[in-house]
């Protein structure tokens, strides 16, 4: 063990006795919902369905721990009318057991348009590899090949693709099966609008699906400024407003936008709007952002080969960086990651010395293990002590937080 | 620790865990995150999120999923940090309060909460957490080669960091 790791395990055991910080407050732990799309998926139905009320956030550790484990459960109704869009029908406010205020805002059926699936034309000379299905979320700059319990539902050339489970399994509907984010695997029971063998582990459940897909193409995908065209609605992910095809609603498909939905007699689909945190005006009026090319900065990237085929690709990126002094010095890290992006830890890190601006090349490059798209994010680093302001990090990731992935970072990769 | 089948039992032991390690593991999202707001927030709602999966007995051993959730949550955002982190100033005279500082300087803890996310994680889980290097890997998706080199350049930095400060 060298000087400075020992150094490290005695200033991390001080650290330890004198950073002062609380552990989680039990009230607090028990009145925050898991925020995230996943929550969103799982839960928007019973939401829905359920009868809207209160639930205190200060009933402390004891009552809270004995709500059901499947969502919030409201206690009392409280109606309430609220500003919602036009075609808005019933309105209410719930405060569910969180410090966040949501509000439910729900649409008649009537006014969700179908789906335009020719916005979205498709090459046809892509194939997924065994086991793993085409998935391209309309704020992704590419598809990814994914395992089929993570579809949503349906595909470009074939909204109602994944309904046909096979005897004895179900359809899903929504990334239930596998907890991407914790990395946990757990089985979901068989039942209405779950695809899967029920009990069995990813990716054991995938079902033998056609490995056919489609590669649906970003810069083909146009999504004007104003309101979402017709075929798509109002999505937001972290804070970033985007249109999404109707399929991705909790509820429908383009070819049934009422199929699934399980909504009560009278009642629609629903935009669930958090205020205060995401969106804070009504859904449908928001400006899009819409796909950008990307464009010459101060640190821009390209990786090559663009596709290739299993065991006979190696990517290599080469990065321009411009706008440094000529003096600095610093380090560029090339990262080389599977998707989806939240299954994107890299499979491969590389790192140049840098000496002011100049073109700098990956010194070995990666040969990918497996078939589906690689992203190549590339990070400036200058040397400690040197002051060059921020440098955004260029990738081909598609995530929340980079919603404009460099299509010159991507390559696809074909099983052999 | 086993675990109980019934739902009381699951819940003591829940409470438990947040009462025995809900410190240590907020000062492990301090550690990763950097900010004392945000690390108490992520604990409570790695907390929040487990509770149902613990209630429903998906949850085998309550501390490595904590953990594993904590990790993945600043994993998130991590990208978004690249940016402001050579601003920070100053962050561990500030995490131990000024009668600390005078006590023991943290010069080499502030060195570690500057280095790159990827960097600061691998030598935050060996050595704050002292996980083994396949542990470490296994927590963070990566390969074992991939912690070993991630640390060693880490030290490098931290090295040059420390020099470069008693230069001063």
């Amino acid at each position: 063990m060298s000087d400075i790791e020992r150094r490290l395990l005695q200033d991390f055991a001080l650290l330890r006795e004198r950073l002062h910080v609380s552990g989680p407050d039990p009230v607090k732990v028990f009145a925050t919902r898991p925020s995230s799309r996943r929550w969103f998926h799982r839960h928007i139905t019973a939401i829905v369905l359920a009868t809207l009320g209160v639930v205190g956030s200060s009933t402390g550790l004891a009552i809270a721990l004995t709500r059901p484990p499947a969502g919030p459960t409201p206690t009392t109704q409280t109606p309430t009318p609220a500003a919602a869009p036009a075609a808005t029908t019933t309105t209410a406010t719930t405060t569910l057991p969180t410090t966040t205020n949501t509000t439910i805002i729900t649409t008649p059926k009537q006014t969700l348009p179908p789906i335009n699936l020719e916005m979205l034309p498709v090459p046809s000379d892509y194939t997924c590899s065994e086991g793993l299905y085409f998935s391209s979320p309309a704020n992704q700059a590419a598809g990814e090949c994914v395992p089929y319990a993570y579809l949503v539902g349906g595909t470009a050339s074939d909204p109602n693709n994944n309904t046909a489970c096979p005897a004895g399994a179900f359809m899903t509907m929504g990334p239930v099966e596998c907890d991407n984010e914790t990395g946990i695997v757990t089985a979901v029971p068989p039942g209405a609008n779950t695809c899967s063998t029920p009990g069995g582990p990813c990716p054991s459940s995938n079902l033998p699906l056609s490995s056919q897909a489609s590669v649906i193409s970003w810069s083909a995908i146009e999504l004007p400024t104003g309101k979402c065209p017709a075929g798509y609605y109002f999505g937001e992910t972290n804070g970033i407003a985007t249109c999404v095809p109707y399929d991705y609603l909790p509820g429908g498909t383009s070819a049934n936008p009422n199929n699934n939905t399980a909504c009560p007699a009278g009642s629609g689909l629903t935009i669930l709007k958090l205020t205060g945190t995401l969106c804070t005006e009504d859904a449908g009026s928001y400006e899009i952002v819409p796909p950008v090319p990307s464009q010459s900065g101060p640190l821009s990237a390209v990786s090559t080969p663009r596709s290739g085929v299993l065991g006979h690709v190696t990517i290599l990126a080469t990065a321009t960086l411009a706008g440094v002094p000529a003096t600095e010095t610093g380090q560029l890290e090339f990262d080389v990651s599977p998707g989806p992006y939240n299954q994107g830890e890299p499979a491969s890190a590389e790192a140049v010395p840098t000496h002011g601006p100049g073109v700098y090349t990956m010194p070995t490059g990666y040969a990918p293990y497996r078939a589906g798209n690689w992203f190549v994010t590339v990070f400036y680093e200058p040397s400690p002590s040197q002051g060059t302001g921020p440098i955004p990090t260029v990738s081909g990731m598609p995530a929340p937080d980079n919603p404009h992935p460099d299509a010159n970072l991507v390559t696809v990769v074909t099983a052999s | 620790m086993p675990v109980p089948v019934t739902t009381s039992g699951r819940q003591e032991v829940f409470e438990q865990v947040l009462r025995d390690r809900g410190k240590a593991l907020t000062q492990l999202a301090f550690c990763l995150c950097r900010n004392k707001e945000d690390a108490q927030d992520l604990c409570a709602e790695a907390f929040a999120s487990a509770w149902p999966r613990w209630q429903e007995g998906k949850v085998e051993d309550l501390t490595p999923y904590l953990r594993q959730v904590i990790v993945n949550m600043c994993k998130k955002a991590w990208r978004r940090e690249a940016i402001a982190r050579r601003y920070a100033p100053q962050l561990a005279a500030d995490l131990v309060g000024e009668e600390s500082s005078v006590q023991h300087r943290f010069d080499l803890i502030d060195a570690v909460l500057r280095l790159p996310p990827r960097q600061r994680a691998v030598v935050v889980l060996r050595y704050f957490e002292e996980l083994s290097e396949q542990d470490t890997a296994s927590l963070l998706s990566i390969a074992t080669g991939t912690v070993k080199s991630r640390v060693s350049r880490a030290l490098t930095t931290l090295r040059s960091s420390l020099e470069g400060e008693s230069d001063v």
